[in-house]
């Protein structure tokens, strides 16, 4: 008994079924809700990225996709969607301005507090892994913080598996170059040292 | 992939925010692939620009509209009752819509002949049984006559060939199971004992079909679908009906645009035999649209297909000899030569990948080996210059991106993938995956200049 994976249900989105990317949609908008989160610390940025993602992965449906790698796909079109934010929030502005507004969630607003800590480390963090080269700040939070293994970035990067090796090498030594002292919880940049050591 | 990262914890949207989310995202895929009402030519695509400048010229709007009338004031089927009352009753009245529609289409891209350079034809076919008023829809997906998918949506939840339908909403209304199957749609993977219902939608149709089913009967039946005209399809006449309805989002919107679709009916016989959007964006070809009374068969659940791999993993190992990789394959490799096209072959890595069958299937992983050459210049990278690697195996792998689909490419075939600067190929009883970021050079030549390793 087993759900239907990925691959099929992405076989029938590329026939237009939405119900089929609804269901993607469930299963994947954890992920790449915190993966948005990841890239611009900002969890209702985040939210709206979210929409974005999925929306541009409709857009595209017509790629065809190897089997069992629609997610680093999807992280990949997050990736892009991330790096060309003001363009992908311009493309889809009509859209975003038609989502509904939130109802008040009282679990949500007991979460804020975190929620609000989470961004200040995160932007830290960001801080820091903004003076490494784009790609390598892609390759870095697909792999160091997202832990995708080499073939799962190589596929949302489209890319060759070696040459995420050697970006992700270069990105941690570029890191342990910057700073010597970072690496404090305080500031976050905990976030960036952590995920130093393979 | 796992979850385990030195970020912030993971955090989930509120379910009521995430289904939001949800609803908002279909509701936008409906709003743009709802086909708009604009008028083109029957036979003819036209571009969303050439459109959108139609649009935005009145006058040639204004000519068109005229010659559209003219033409049905003089056609000689114009205002004919029978025309809609023949194609209404072709396609029945029962609860039970049954339409297969077929169109060009392949898994990934278009596949191609290496010897010949020509694309191999591929069929994609959809066929639905859906009864609106017992909720019900099956679809049953095939390439080529191969069944690549089949699913049974019903208001207790959906069933495939590998089992149930697993969404957040039945994970919720089976919660224990769900835990077996190691399955979760909390962050903390609990998914308590007592079952819970959370919003389902009750299953709809492709956008595109959903035109057709859900209008096309209602307009023949009022009067609402126009004759724009006559055309050729694969050797018959047939007439082109367009038929409208208003936007779901435009209820109490009366400047919202209408949704149009054409739908070509055989002349003779009445039956449908092409759906298009009315702005060319997109077409099939209708093989059957009836409608029947119910018949439980017609829903009946997918057989259960044996476990197929779900995943596959590449692990590189050491460089080894080119002499060595005929031993590591159990065959002889492919490759340029040590020098192609200014590319050197520069390493030879054996790889180990192993296969999986997910964790219900009851099934071990399997392990295999391949090779990788990688062709560019000295101590160079992708990143550094002009690459081409190539990855050779003895059956298909999907740890070297392989669909592994009875449909996908056979020997002397190569099929170009979905992601950039990547094709599969199937050359001297080898899988080969070939990724290169040479300007200019396709796969296909690359494909072609590939040869044995001499002994």
């Amino acid at each position: 008994m087993v759900e239907p994976d990925d691959s099929t249900l992405w076989s029938r989105v590329r026939t237009g079924d939405a119900n089929a990317f609804g269901l993607l949609f469930e299963r994947h908008a954890r992920t790449i809700y915190n993966y948005c989160f990841g890239r611009v610390g900002d969890w209702a940025a985040a939210e709206d990225l979210l929409s974005i993602v999925f929306l541009e992965a409709w857009r595209r449906r017509d790629i065809p996709l190897p089997a069992g790698k629609e997610l680093p796909w999807l992280l990949g079109v997050s990736t892009n969607v991330v790096r060309n934010r003001r363009r992908s929030e311009r493309r889809h502005a009509a859209a975003l301005k038609r989502v509904p507004v939130p109802k008040p969630e009282p679990g949500f607003a007991e979460e804020s507090e975190e929620r609000l800590d989470d961004e200040r480390l995160m932007q830290r963090a960001l801080t820091l892994l903004a003076r490494l080269p784009r790609h390598e700040q892609d390759v870095f939070a697909l792999c160091a913080w997202f832990e995708l293994s080499y073939e799962e970035a190589a596929v949302a990067l489209g890319i060759p598996v070696g040459t995420v090796r050697s970006r992700l090498a270069r990105a941690r030594a570029h890191l342990r170059e910057l700073d010597a002292a970072f690496g404090h919880e305080l500031d976050g940049t905990h976030l960036v040292k952590e995920a130093l050591e393979p | 992939m796992t979850t385990k990262h030195p970020l912030p914890p993971l955090r989930d949207l509120p379910a009521e925010r995430l289904v939001q989310r949800k609803e908002h995202l279909l509701a936008e895929i409906a709003r743009k692939e709802a086909p708009l009402a604009r008028s083109s030519q029957p036979g003819t695509l036209r571009s969303a620009r050439f459109m959108r400048r139609r649009a935005a010229a009145p006058a040639l709007a204004a000519a068109l509209t005229a010659a559209i009338v003219t033409l049905l004031l003089v056609s000689p089927w114009e205002g004919s009752p029978s025309l809609t009352e023949r194609a209404r009753a072709a396609i029945g009245s029962g609860p039970v819509l049954h339409v297969v529609t077929e169109q060009p289409g392949s898994l990934l891209g278009p596949l191609v002949d290496i010897e010949t350079g020509k694309i191999v034809p591929q069929t994609r076919q959809t066929e639905v049984w859906f009864d609106e008023g017992r909720a019900l829809k099956k679809t049953v997906d095939r390439l080529d006559g191969v069944v690549l998918d089949e699913v049974l949506e019903t208001p207790q939840g959906g069933f495939t060939q590998g089992g149930p339908l697993i969404t957040c909403a039945w994970i919720a209304a089976h919660p224990i199971e769900a835990t077996t199957l190691r399955v979760s749609c909390n962050e903390n993977m609990e998914n308590g004992t007592t079952p819970r219902q959370i919003p389902k939608a009750p299953p709809t149709l492709d956008a595109r079909l959903a035109g057709f089913v859900d209008h096309y009967r209602s307009a023949l039946d009022s009067g609402r679908a126009e004759e724009i005209g006559r055309d050729t399809i694969d050797g018959r006449t047939v007439i082109w009906l367009r038929f409208t309805w208003a936007s779901p989002s435009a209820k109490g919107n009366t400047s919202s645009p209408a949704n149009a679709q054409d739908v070509a009916v055989d002349a003779s016989a009445y039956r449908p035999v092409r759906l298009r959007n009315a702005d060319g964006s997109w077409s099939a070809d209708v093989t059957v649209a009836e409608t029947l009374p119910y018949n439980a068969f017609f829903f009946r659940r997918p057989e259960q297909a044996p476990p197929s791999p779900a995943s596959g993993r590449t692990r590189e190992k050491s460089p080894i000899e080119l002499s060595q990789a005929a031993a590591v394959l159990g065959r002889t490799p492919l490759w340029f030569g040590e020098e192609w096209r200014g590319l050197r072959l520069v390493e030879v890595t054996e790889l180990e990948l192993t296969t999986g069958y997910g964790p219900l299937s009851g099934l071990e992983p399997t392990f295999s080996k391949a090779v990788r050459l990688t062709y560019g210049a000295e101590g160079g990278t992708w990143d550094d210059g002009p690459t081409i690697i190539i990855s050779e195996a003895t059956r298909c792998e999907m740890g070297l991106l392989w669909r592994c689909s009875p449909v996908g490419p056979r020997e002397g075939q190569l099929q170009e993938h979905g992601f950039p600067n990547t094709a599969v190929a199937r050359i001297s009883g080898l899988y080969l995956t070939i990724q290169s970021n040479v300007p200019g050079l396709d796969a296909l030549t690359i494909a072609r200049a590939l040869e044995r390793v001499a002994p």
